[in-house]
């Protein structure tokens, strides 16, 4: 699966050489040499000549160095055209559309909530109502994890904080009514195998609705990472196991729902978890590489998989680090797919990226604080030009977010966008000696671990490995440290601490109720199916995941013949056998 | 030479996906010299068969998105039906709403950490360090 | 008379009663009282030894299996599928896995028994993680009387699981019957460095993750390695020589094959007197072990107090006395406690 050389190799050859046309003239350069010396000598204070370059300690920041100031002299070797560019062209560092927001303004995509099928039904028509072309599907926990409401471990966890869908009976409540060729929904199904259960059953209801596939739009996220590396589960299969059906997904979507958006590589849970933005990248973008290589050994071009490629990022607390990120992470994954993959559709270069800001970053002390940073947050995703954003509400720290506070976060977005104006520019920070610096730092930065996690063999094997998952360890380990010894100061929690009451929290509370009606509803959906078909349906997807043939047909079929999610999930595990993680301690 | 040891079973509820307060607080106990006993996601008879087998002197759940007092209670009457419910000390820690609190006191557990100031290192440890020594003969 | 700190355990606490009446229990196959001996022999709690010796004469019918090997081969994934095959067998089954405590914080984490949950409602399997507390015996000390109370509670098989670092190996020899080594494809400079020593212990090898490139080849090196022991050791026709397997335990494959070639190796051993001389010699470490301990520790204890000790210490350090000396005069002085 994996290539011989890898991407740093591949890049640094093939972008050797060539004419550079430096942005700065070397007479220029000299004379600023000269007379910076001069100034750290005469006029920069002994002190500060001293800690010239300092280490900044933030909640999930890498900890570049930080010099005093930055000159031409830090990015001397710069070649504008060839590393900065105009905005929507080649490398991409200035953004993927010419126009930016001029064009089209971020998504602001509302929050889901959580209920019965029925109560969500409801509340989508409502938002609909109210104007939202796009929604998201937020999965309760046991959908999430693949089990049925009915099961023993679902106990307790029945539509609290997404609602229920485990057989296509559901999914036709849910969507009742709703528009769905109109309306793109954001399902947000984390892992590759409740995908390959979970859009199955969204596309037979649109079958049975009469509703062409070509007609739906809307995204998955699909991810291995999500699955294997940072969520807990009860039971897993095997990495590469679940790989496969990740590219399972992928290949019947763009094959069979032309217009919607097959994966989602998701960076923001695994920094939320607890990482550094340079970490987040290169495990996202090695992910997106393996994609792409093992799709092209099954004959498909760069191009043909390249082209909906979705990139999700935490914006935290480093605020020019963060800016830097999405700046470097868009020419890094341009180079990527230009140079090492050979895409000739400048589309397919691109790097789109869905942006929610760090709930990490947020306290429970003082939480109006948290709106604060929030804004800081999004302002400097919408400094480097994110296709969509989700400000994270104040109460996220402590909370699942109530309704209440939705309010300021969608505030903090409408705000940005009309009142401060940074929306009129594209890439307003580019040219800065800083930012400029930062932006290749970050890119090296990621490239470098970018390569170690492929000289593991790939995205797979590296989480096979446990290599990541120790790293993630450490990390957090690291910093709940850092957090107690003051080192990484966190405003009303270790400094400038008030008094301040603690803050009361909304969760949707459990009703057991639910558990005892999603019993009755199941048993149906059981007793009045053909159990025959469904029976033999399990067992071709049974077959398909030891034969090595496209899943996601097969569980297409057992999702025709009403196969509950918690049936599949047991073939996959009867397939595959079950793997469990590395302990992380 | 040997001295004894607080041994804790971790656990988190079968379905949580949420790990990291579990590993956390996982790491700040072993920091404070007990021996912590991993399970990861289980369910309560589960987790008491194993607490039974380990002879553990402390059961720790990390919930996030589940109802706290539901596994609570499947837990303890699951410690009840193997008798050690009473040798046992029960500690929970997650995101919960307030009310869930004084419940989950009342039903048994030594310990109730939501996030925030009530349950940082210290107040966890002093809890567990606390609540075994009034378990102990005078 | 030393108070052990921070135990919640009444019964294992020193106390009027003195005897805690488990060892009763444990015959009766409760697994509490099994579980609640166990932490008094880690927490070397007063009486302990009463009920150990209650146990004894009710030991000797368990095998006892070692496990050993580096950290990331996959131990513990083998030993759920070794433990789900035992019992397919219809053989109960006794666990103890080794890890180590931290030697900064005295702490320690036992993440092993995760991969083995399967079986937790189980009441044949009895799992017990234990840490190493910075033994200073090696494994042996607390291992030895843990294996007699799960022997005790009538357990057919008992598996000692302990990470492997050279010194390991041969520590886990020592106690168990059978000696198994597990390999991982990779393995290969490992094997041209195996000290002889280990050679000499190991009665099986595993290569775990036999799906991975460069199993086949670790598994011709220790076969080669094999052979030209066998060559060089003027062996006899009896000996036994190990076994190499190819194992998957993620996909269960040789299971079988290493639950047979241990039952071979039982075979073997009892056609051969074999496992008497194994377990002759295990009594002689137990007992001089437990000589050796009870020795330490009761001159520790009528030391530890005394200023007769701290004197001897300062003059050995000032070499006005030789270390030999100040030994001999000690333990004249306090031998006949001992003999107490």
């Amino acid at each position: 699966m994996s290539a011989e050389r890898t991407t740093k190799e591949i890049l640094e050859e093939k972008l050797a050489g060539g004419e550079r046309v430096p942005l700065y003239n070397p007479e220029a350069l000299k004379v600023i040499e000269k007379e910076l010396e001069e100034w750290k000598n005469k006029t920069v204070r002994e002190k500060d000549r001293k800690n010239w370059e300092i280490t900044p300690h933030t909640i999930l920041g890498s900890g570049i160095p930080r010099r005093l100031t930055y000159t031409p002299l830090d990015i001397a070797n710069i070649d504008y055209m060839k590393d900065i560019g105009l905005p929507g062209g080649e490398p991409f560092t200035r953004g993927i559309h010419a126009n930016m927001y001029r064009g089209r303004t971020f998504t602001m995509r509302p929050l889901p909530g959580a209920g019965t099928t029925e109560e969500m039904n409801r509340k989508w028509k409502f938002l609909i109502e109210q104007g939202a072309t796009g929604l998201s599907v937020a999965l309760d926990l046991p959908t999430v994890q693949m089990f049925d409401s009915d099961e023993p471990e679902a106990k307790g966890h029945v539509a609290v904080v997404g609602v229920p869908l485990c057989c296509v009976d559901d999914w036709e409540v849910a969507f009742k009514d709703i528009p769905i060729d109109k309306i793109s929904y954001s399902i947000v199904t984390h892992f590759p195998r409740n995908t390959a259960i979970l859009l199955p059953m969204y596309l037979v209801m649109a079958e049975r609705r009469g509703i062409p596939w070509d007609k739906l739009t809307g995204s998955v996220q699909n991810d291995i990472v999500m699955e294997n590396l940072v969520r807990g589960a009860i039971e897993y299969i095997p990495p590469e196991d679940c790989f496969r059906v990740q590219c399972d997904n992928i290949e019947f979507i763009r094959k069979e729902v032309p217009q919607w958006n097959y994966i989602t590589l998701n960076g923001y849970n695994l920094r939320e978890y607890g990482t550094t933005g340079i970490t987040e990248m290169a495990v996202a973008m090695a992910n997106g590489i393996s994609i792409v290589e093992e799709m092209m050994s099954r004959g498909y071009d760069s191009d043909w998989v390249g082209e909906r490629i979705a990139f999700f990022w935490a914006f935290a607390n480093d605020f020019f680090e963060e800016v830097a990120k999405n700046r470097a992470a868009r020419r890094l994954w341009y180079k990527i797919m230009k140079y090492r993959f050979g895409a000739k559709n400048p589309r397919s270069m691109w790097l789109r990226t869905h942006v929610q800001t760090s709930g990490a970053s947020l306290t429970r002390e003082e939480p109006i604080n948290n709106i604060i940073r929030a804004a800081y947050h999004a302002m400097a995703s919408i400094l480097t030009g994110t296709q969509s954003l989700h400000v994270s509400c104040f109460d996220e720290a402590f909370s699942v977010p109530s309704e209440k506070t939705l309010l300021p976060s969608v505030r903090t977005q409408q705000l940005i966008e009309q009142e401060t104006q940074v929306t009129q520019v594209v890439d307003p920070l580019a040219g800065s000696f800083f930012v400029e610096w930062i932006t290749n730092e970050m890119e090296r930065k990621v490239l470098d671990e970018l390569d170690e996690i492929e000289k593991m063999g790939g995205i797979a094997k590296a989480i096979a490995s446990g290599r990541l998952h120790h790293k993630i360890a450490e990390h957090i380990e690291r910093e709940n440290r850092a957090i107690e010894s003051g080192e990484i100061s966190v405003v009303g929690r270790n400094v400038y601490k008030s008094e301040e009451p603690e803050p009361q929290i909304e969760v949707s509370a459990y009703q057991p109720e639910v558990y005892e009606q999603r019993k009755a509803m199941l048993q149906k959906v059981r007793d009045t199916r053909d159990n025959e078909k469904a029976s033999s349906c399990l067992r071709a997807l049974v077959d398909a995941c030891k034969r090595g043939k496209n899943v996601t047909y097969f569980t297409l079929e057992c999702a025709r013949a009403n196969v509950t999610e918690g049936e599949m999930r047991k073939a996959f595990t009867e397939a595959f056998g079950t793997w469990k993680p590395p302990f992380m301690l | 030479m040997a001295e004894g040891k607080i041994r804790v079973v971790m656990a988190i509820p079968a379905l949580e996906n949420h790990t990291k307060g579990y590993l956390t607080v996982s790491g700040m106990l072993r920091d404070a010299g007990m021996e912590v006993i991993l399970l990861g996601n289980e369910l309560p008879e589960r987790v008491v068969e194993t607490a039974l087998q380990e002879s553990a002197d402390v059961i720790g759940i990390s919930t996030y998105c589940g109802s706290p007092v539901v596994f609570g209670e499947d837990l303890l009457e699951a410690a009840e039906k193997k008798n050690i419910r009473e040798k046992t000390i029960f500690i929970i820690g997650g995101i919960f709403p307030p009310e869930d609190v004084p419940n989950l006191i009342k039903m048994g557990f030594a310990g109730v950490f939501p996030p925030g100031p009530g349950s940082r290192r210290e107040d966890i440890i002093s809890c567990i360090r606390n609540a075994i020594a009034s378990k102990k003969p005078n | 008379m030393r108070k052990k700190a921070n135990k919640g355990f009444n019964e294992c606490l020193p106390g009027k009663d003195m005897s805690m009446g488990l060892a009763k229990k444990i015959l009766e196959g409760d697994i509490q009282a099994a579980a609640r001996l166990l932490n008094c022999i880690e927490d070397e709690v007063q009486g302990t030894n009463e009920e150990l010796k209650e146990l004894y004469p009710y030991t000797g019918k368990a095998y006892v299996v070692g496990l050993t090997g580096s950290a990331g081969v996959g131990k513990s994934t083998l030993i759920n599928v070794f433990i789900k095959d035992l019992r397919k067998k219809g053989l109960t089954v006794g666990v103890i896995v080794i890890d180590p405590t931290s030697p900064f914080t005295g702490g320690a984490i036992l993440g092993d028994r995760l991969r083995m949950q399967g079986h937790s409602l189980d009441q044949e399997v009895f799992i017990r993680s234990v840490a190493t507390r910075g033994w200073k015996g090696g494994l042996s000390k607390a291992t030895i009387g843990m294996i007699h109370v799960m022997d005790a509670l009538g357990k057919d098989i008992i598996l000692v699981e302990t990470v492997g670092t050279g010194q390991g190996e041969i520590e886990v020899s020592k106690i168990s019957d059978a000696c198994v080594i597990i390999l991982s494809p990779g393995a290969g400079d490992e094997v041209q460095m195996m000290k002889a020593g280990i050679l000499e212990v190991a009665d099986i090898f595993v290569v775990n993750k036999a799906d991975k490139e460069g199993a086949a080849e670790v598994k011709l090196k220790l076969e080669g390695m094999i052979y030209s022991r066998s060559l060089a050791a003027s062996s006899t026709l009896s000996e036994w020589k190990p076994k190499v397997i190819l194992t998957n335990a993620l996909g269960d494959k040789g299971i079988e094959e290493l639950t047979e070639s241990v039952f071979e190796h039982r075979n073997f051993l009892t056609a051969t007197g074999e496992l008497e001389k194994r377990r002759q010699e295990r009594a002689r470490t137990e007992l001089m072990d437990t000589i050796k301990n009870s020795v330490e520790k009761h001159i520790y204890q009528a030391t530890s107090k005394d200023a007769y000790l701290e004197e001897l210490v300062n003059k050995v350090a000032s070499r006005e006395v030789d270390p030999y000396t100040a030994a001999s005069k000690i333990l004249r002085t306090f031998t006949p406690i001992v003999m107490n």
